[in-house]
């Protein structure tokens, strides 16, 4: 640890004074005061002394105070003036003294120093004090506290009351001599390690060049002088190399295992048709996943369908199944409910979309943020992302869709898979794959997967098998990475983002 | 998401024989009912949407007894035909349309665990396929209370009065929709109503206020034997269906069905009709999507451990409680579950297909590289946020907004149109951490827009800002010009004042005399407003709109 110039004499100045103001030191070293606070910050990095605030009220004389001191107060103007003029009327004394007679009066009444008295019709003022002389020789107690104050730049309120009458005070104040005010201090105090350092005694810097500069190299200085040594054990500043997002990170993962097994990419709009997020994905119009309590809807838009061939037939399909073979949900399809906007509750409708312009085989991908109309907490949030992948194939089978789910989930870094039945309206066979997790001793569910329906491929002219599987991203991340709240990767706290190594990210 | 408790020892008693329960989680999961919790004695699974008639324990022992081989192929279900009628007024075609009824005889429900059952599958069934009772809704009454026939018909609101259940007093039916706590919850289904639905007997008697409430006085109680089932709803087949999966649940237990008929203005039908659907089956669909080759008795058979009927041409049989097959594929899976997901063998095809990357998203991946190698982090916000924070407290330059029609808080009511107050966000949140504070955000913005399909246009955009001590205008252009230079784009900054910007330092990015972004130094009331304590400069750019050629 290297401890430079002024931050050594601190040091030592509070060797013995173990806790001072900031100000104070600044004079005792004759060092400015930033400066000084310059190397108290230094030294409290270094766990050397602490650094504390505390307001404190002062006291500071005034222009006004200051000219009462130097002239001397109104009302001992006045009593001198009554003193040294040959008449008593009150107006002529009152012109002698000037601008601020009437203050000096009022309070040389106060003070009964004088008095006015009233004959024929004149006013005049009289001293009624025996002794005159002594009362201007003797300081009263205002002018005492106002020279004290004037000594320094300002005085400590808590310093003041205990030398001098409330009254006093209160007099200044009010005659508006002084002045209080609320003022930071900084107190600089030396902590247990700081003081046996000084203990022991710290080594005056050595001698030499600290800074290696164009103008040391030229002129040769340094073959003189030569430089000064650093501890090269120390660490340097932290700095931070700028990194993707964690969950870009996993997110780019997972693109590079589709591109791996010879998925394209695919991208779709996060505002969407009901049509596309839905209809298409043959949701009947009363599914509960439609519904407002689950969808956003958002107001004032409304979607385009799209050629009037392929409507009619999605429509056919719900209604009574169309010529897919199947019964269809039979109830009355409505063009209006499939043209609201929604945001994409699931990235099967970019799927959807890519059902129009496929032909097999063919391999798509998509990963995109999707919308879900809930109350955000530890466990879920309104928006996440999810990653969708298609295999459209004519040999395509079941066995197919479990190979890829096993390859897709081994190369993410989950060993143990299994797959169980499950129920998505749009696919038929069904399955949830779930990995274990070994510190939890569970199974987790994944995400879902299975082989489209009919009813939904079919108005596209489909008639070969469609794989399909798709998964929320931020859970397994959450596994990958250990964390327990899911809200955490949205609050982008850089603390945690620049302590997350690399190695951990990748896996590698 | 379903979910129903039972019983071990009770699912046991309707299996007529002792599984460990662990078998019968294991059986229960891979059958397609995913187990919650085991409590002791108490299993709480899930219950898929497309499974209504697995919404009771009687329901659950029947499947399971296929899956474990203690009783397969297609349940029979005994039908007498009875005398009973049900009338139906024609006032009903425009409040609540439809109705299916059935009786069932000599039951027994002195057992508690029936009683439970039987009320949970009620509220789980108007819960899921009844949508909340609106499609349809379900009531159970005594039958040796009820005079028959029985009429469906409307009322007034005030035409009426009767006890409802588990209630003291009469109440009419604008008082139970007023007041009585299922008026209350279910009311919704009948506002706009100036007439509600009632099934009342011969004597005057109430039954119901379908979908509301039963009537206290025909209440189902320990020592009832015989049972008068309504259905009622707005989805004909819905309806029938939930009465047909109720009926089948009930006599699992025991005791005979018997039909009522029904007469309305279309004619008179018997109810319940619980005859099988017909489906063919071609084995050749089944082995070309499943990947394996099977022989006609093992499909047979495993269709008949899922509870089908099968005969030898594979023409199959699915029982009436079944609402989830529409097409021959659902058979295909019934085939998969019975052959069990764990013993198909994964492969994966030896075809060659190429992979490739989206443009834009490889192109954003380059912009992500080149801010990262400025030694900008990556920071991702949310794209849902609030008027407050994007337009009063961060003074975001005025453009039309999407808002959510339903947003469940204050907090996330539109689509965001900028971004840079999201980073504005995560600087405030960050005030902790080491600066010199360096970051970036690509990311979706949205706008109304007529012209585009879904009524919303979306951008791309980039932000990058920068906060420290001395953080400033130069900072923060020169990355900027890296972007440029990097990617050959042209852009000029023209000055321009900006709510959100020191007067007199910040700029509209131009491109193609077109405004795609704006840099600037933020404006101190920003950051007073945001709770910053350092300077920040920043740019937002328009990414869609600069690389629309090159995409």
């Amino acid at each position: 640890m290297e401890i430079r110039g002024i931050e050594r004499k601190l040091l030592y100045e509070l060797k013995s004074l173990k806790v001072a103001e900031l100000e104070q030191l600044s004079k005792a070293l004759n060092e400015d005061i930033a400066s000084v606070m310059r190397a108290s910050k230094e030294l409290e990095n270094k766990g050397l002394v602490k650094l504390h605030e505390e307001w404190k009220r002062v006291i500071t004389t005034t222009e006004k105070g200051r000219k009462a001191l130097e002239e001397g107060f109104p009302e001992k103007l006045l009593v001198l003036g009554i003193l040294k003029s040959e008449t008593n009327e009150l107006e002529k004394i009152l012109n002698l003294v000037g601008r601020e007679a009437n203050i000096a009066l009022g309070w040389a009444i106060r003070r009964g120093w004088v008095k006015i008295e009233e004959r024929n019709g004149k006013k005049t003022v009289a001293l009624s004090v025996e002794d005159p002389r002594k009362l201007l020789d003797e300081e009263t107690e205002e002018e005492k506290l106002l020279k004290f104050v004037s000594k320094s730049e300002e005085v400590s309120l808590d310093d003041i009351k205990s030398k001098t009458s409330e009254t006093a005070l209160n007099n200044l104040k009010l005659r508006g001599l002084i002045s209080e005010y609320k003022k930071r201090i900084w107190y600089v105090e030396i902590t247990e390690e700081g003081q046996k350092l000084v203990e022991r005694g710290i080594p005056e810097s050595e001698k030499g060049l600290s800074e290696i500069t164009p103008h040391v190299i030229k002129s040769g200085v340094w073959k003189k002088i030569g430089f000064k040594k650093y501890k090269v054990e120390a660490s340097g500043p932290k700095i931070y190399p700028g990194k993707r997002h964690p969950l870009r990170e996993i997110i780019d993962k997972i693109r590079r295992i589709f591109l791996e097994m010879g998925f394209k990419e695919a991208r779709g709009p996060i505002v969407e048709s009901s049509f596309w997020c839905f209809d298409a994905l043959f949701q009947p119009q009363d599914h509960p996943a439609r519904e407002l309590a689950d969808t956003f809807y958002l107001k004032g838009l409304e979607s385009k369908l799209p050629e009037r061939d392929l409507v009619e037939k999605v429509k056919k399909t719900h209604e009574n199944g169309w010529i897919t073979g199947s019964r269809g949900w039979r109830y009355e399809w409505k063009e209006e409910i499939a043209k609201k906007s929604v945001l994409r509750t699931h990235t099967t409708a970019v799927s959807a979309r890519y059902l129009q312009k496929v032909s097999p085989p063919s391999k798509v991908f998509s990963i995109g943020k999707v919308y879900r109309n809930e109350k955000t907490d530890w466990r879920r949030l309104h928006e996440f992302f999810q990653v969708e992948g298609i295999v459209v194939d004519e040999e395509a089978t079941f066995r197919d869709l479990l190979g890829y789910l096993s390859t897709f989930f081994r190369k993410l870094g989950f060993e143990k898979i299994r797959f169980r039945p499950a129920y998505f309206p749009y696919t038929e066979i069904s399955v949830e794959p779930e990995v274990y997790v070994e510190e939890r001793d569970t199974w987790l569910e994944l995400g879902g997967a299975g082989i489209f329906r009919p009813e939904v491929t079919e108005p596209f002219g489909i008639d070969c098998p469609v794989l399909a599987w798709g998964l929320g991203l931020e859970r397994p991340i959450m596994l990958i990475l250990g964390m327990r709240d899911i809200r955490d990767f949205y609050k982008n706290d850089l603390n945690w983002i620049r302590e997350l190594p690399y190695r951990i990210l990748r896996g590698v | 998401m379903a979910t129903l408790k039972f019983s071990y020892s009770d699912l046991m008693e309707l299996l007529g024989e002792e599984i460990p329960i662990s078998e019968v989680v294991e059986s229960l999961t891979m059958m397609g009912v995913p187990v919650e919790e085991v409590k002791g004695d108490e299993i709480e699974v899930e219950v898929f949407p497309n499974r209504p008639d697995l919404l009771s324990v009687e329901g659950i022992a029947r499947a399971l007894k296929g899956f474990l081989g203690i009783e397969t192929g297609l349940p029979s279900f005994r039908v007498t035909s009875g005398e009973i009628k049900v009338f139906v007024s024609d006032s009903v075609k425009k409040i609540r349309p439809y109705i299916s009824c059935g009786v069932i005889k000599g039951v027994d429900l002195g057992r508690e665990e029936t009683i439970v059952s039987l009320m949970q599958m009620q509220e789980k069934l108007h819960e899921t396929i009844g949508r909340r009772r609106r499609k349809a809704s379900i009531g159970i009454y005594d039958l040796d209370k009820i005079s028959p026939p029985i009429y469906y018909k409307v009322v007034g609101p005030e035409e009426v009065r009767f006890v409802p259940l588990d209630s003291f007093e009469e109440m009419c039916p604008r008082e139970i929709i007023e007041s009585h706590p299922k008026g209350i919850e279910y009311g919704w289904i009948l506002s706009d109503l100036d007439k509600y639905p009632l099934l009342v007997d011969s004597n005057g008697t109430v039954l119901s206020m379908p979908p509301i409430i039963n009537s206290e006085e025909t209440k189902v109680e320990e020592n009832t034997k015989n049972l008068f089932v309504d259905v009622t709803g707005t989805h004909e087949e819905t309806v029938s269906q939930v009465l047909n999966i109720v009926l089948t649940s009930i006599s699992e237990r025991g005791g005979v069905i018997e039909s009522v008929i029904v007469r309305d203005w279309r004619g008179e039908r018997t109810s319940p009709d619980l005859s099988p659907l017909k489906i063919n089956l071609r084995k050749s669909y089944v082995e070309k999507l499943l990947g394996i080759e099977l022989k006609v008795s093992e499909i047979k058979s495993l269709l008949e451990k899922m509870r089908l009927g099968v005969s030898d041409d594979l023409s199959v049989l699915v029982p009436a409680y079944r609402v989830d097959v529409l097409h021959e594929i659902d058979l295909v899976e019934e085939i998969a579950i019975a052959y069990n997901y764990m013993k198909f063998e994964a492969k994966l095809p030896e075809k060659m297909t190429l992979g490739e990357e989206d443009r834009i998203e490889s192109f954003l991946d380059l912009v992500r590289d080149v801010l990262i190698g400025l030694g900008y982090q990556e920071v991702m916000t949310f794209s849902l946020t609030n008027e407050e924070i994007v337009f009063n407290k961060c003074m975001a330059p005025k453009v039309k907004y999407i808002e959510i029609m339903n947003p469940k808080t204050e907090k996330y009511r539109i689509i965001r149109p900028w971004i840079y107050p999201g980073l504005i966000k995560v600087l405030s949140n960050n005030k902790s951490s080491t600066f010199p504070q360096t970051i970036f955000e690509v990311g979706e913005v949205a706008y109304p827009d007529e012209a585009e399909e879904t009524g919303a246009k979306i951008e791309i955009h980039l932000c990058a800002a920068v906060t420290h001590p001395k953080a400033g205008y130069t900072e923060i252009r020169s990355v900027l010009d890296v972007l440029m230079r990097e990617f050959g784009v042209e852009l000029q900054v023209r000055p321009r004042d900006f709510a959100a910007f020191i007067p007199g330092r910040s700029g509209e990015i131009i491109h193609k005399e077109r405004q795609v972004g704006f840099i600037g130094e933020v404006h101190p009331e920003v950051l007073v407003l945001m709770g910053l304590e350092n300077p920040v400069a920043l740019f937002e750019l328009n990414l869609s709109e600069i690389f629309e050629g090159s995409l």
